[in-house]
């Protein structure tokens, strides 16, 4: 058995505060590090309980167990890799928000959110995003209060291939630890302290669906169909069904609404840098 | 699927949410996952399934408000009726 951190780490997010125990301090330390945008002030809300266990046989095989799951891993970093999972899966599923599946980025006062299924280039083009002057603030869930649909930002850590880690510049932009043969790192701007959007109570301006296309481009859209891809990419919504769909429904009523052709992420976010900001 | 010619369309299932949009309605079951969008002319449709008319008068209705003979739409409006049934949106048709 490693040696563990005698006091749990304290990860808030979403709403959900989460004590992770049994992580080696220098893992410890990545996870607090690539967190801290999400953490809260403490209060006296109980913790959701992750357990971090290395196996004894020498192969180095980490087992990660939470409410939200089990999480395994082998190889360098495997503990924060899990950790990072089971970390991300426990707060989308089991905020009080209302959270669906989406990149979100903001300029300005433009708040961009592009709702989609995971393997459509999210992750990728909103650092892509970022690295050309957009704010962080999810790649991961649009997350909406149940009474006015206002954002709250979810910056979690992004995992990115090293296919995409290139692509996007990530060496010569942010810090990185290379878990599960991924980049996990933050991608906030070189000024931003914080990546939450400017703006107390931000609001989704643009919503676009994206589609994986060879070149970038925009095409037109039914807002209900954005409604319904809204719908489908939701994590929440069935715990307040009609409310949510109702606002869902506002959402898309405010907000521009289209098809994002995503082309090459660099090249897409080039365009959408260019018609948007 | 046949629907009885004098049993009541609808309510809608119990649990299901709608949200219309520019005329367009989506329907939302939190139990089965289910989302389905509707164009215009189905939600004119989906709006008369209320359990108070048959198949027939949702026809006939229809047509008056389009202007156009019950021939010309019944096939289009048996067709959505059936695929709302079939998707458990709408509860199954009862005798009255």
């Amino acid at each position: 058995m490693r040696d563990c951190v005698h006091v749990p780490l304290h990860v808030d997010a979403l709403d959900l505060r989460f004590a992770v125990h049994g992580m080696e301090p220098s893992d410890a330390a990545d996870v607090k590090r690539l967190w801290a945008p999400v953490a809260a002030a403490r209060d006296h809300r109980p913790a959701r309980r992750i357990d971090v266990t290395v196996s004894s046989s020498g192969d180095e095989a980490v087992a990660v167990t939470g409410d939200g799951g089990r999480w395994t891993g082998a190889g360098p970093a495997a503990a924060t890799a899990a950790v990072n999972a089971a970390l991300n899966v426990t707060a989308v599923t089991g905020t009080g928000h209302l959270a669906l599946h989406a990149g979100v980025v903001s300029s300005g006062s433009v708040l961009l959110a592009l709702p989609g299924a995971s393997g459509r280039g999210k992750s990728t083009l909103v650092c892509a995003l970022v690295a050309l002057g957009w704010r962080y603030v999810s790649d991961e869930a649009l997350v909406l209060r149940w009474d006015d649909g206002s954002v709250v930002p979810y910056p979690r850590p992004v995992a990115l291939s090293p296919w995409s880690w290139a692509a996007v510049g990530g060496e010569e932009r942010w810090a990185s630890v290379v878990a599960g043969g991924e980049h996990l790192f933050l991608p906030t701007g070189p000024d931003a302290a914080t990546a939450a959007p400017e703006g107390a109570r931000a609001a989704v301006d643009v919503l676009l669906v994206p589609e994986r296309a060879p070149e970038p481009g925009l095409e037109p859209l039914r807002r209900v169909d954005a409604l319904a891809e809204m719908v489908r990419r939701s994590f929440t919504l069935h715990r307040r069904a009609a409310e949510g769909h109702a606002l869902l429904g506002d959402v898309v009523r405010r907000a521009e609404v289209g098809r994002l052709l995503v082309g090459d992420p660099v090249a897409t976010a080039a365009f959408l840098d260019d018609v948007f900001r | 699927m046949d629907i009885d010619g004098s049993a009541c369309i609808g309510p809608p299932a119990d649990d299901v949410t709608v949200v219309e949009v520019e005329g367009c309605a989506s329907l939302y079951s939190p139990v089965t996952a289910n989302v389905v969008t509707l164009n215009e002319t189905a939600t004119q449709i989906w709006s008369r399934c209320d359990g108070t008319r048959t198949l027939g008068e949702i026809v006939d209705d229809l047509a008056a408000a389009y202007g156009v003979g019950p021939d010309t739409i019944a096939a289009e409006v048996t067709n959505v009726v059936t695929g709302l049934v079939e998707q458990r949106l709408l509860q199954h048709p009862a005798a009255p």
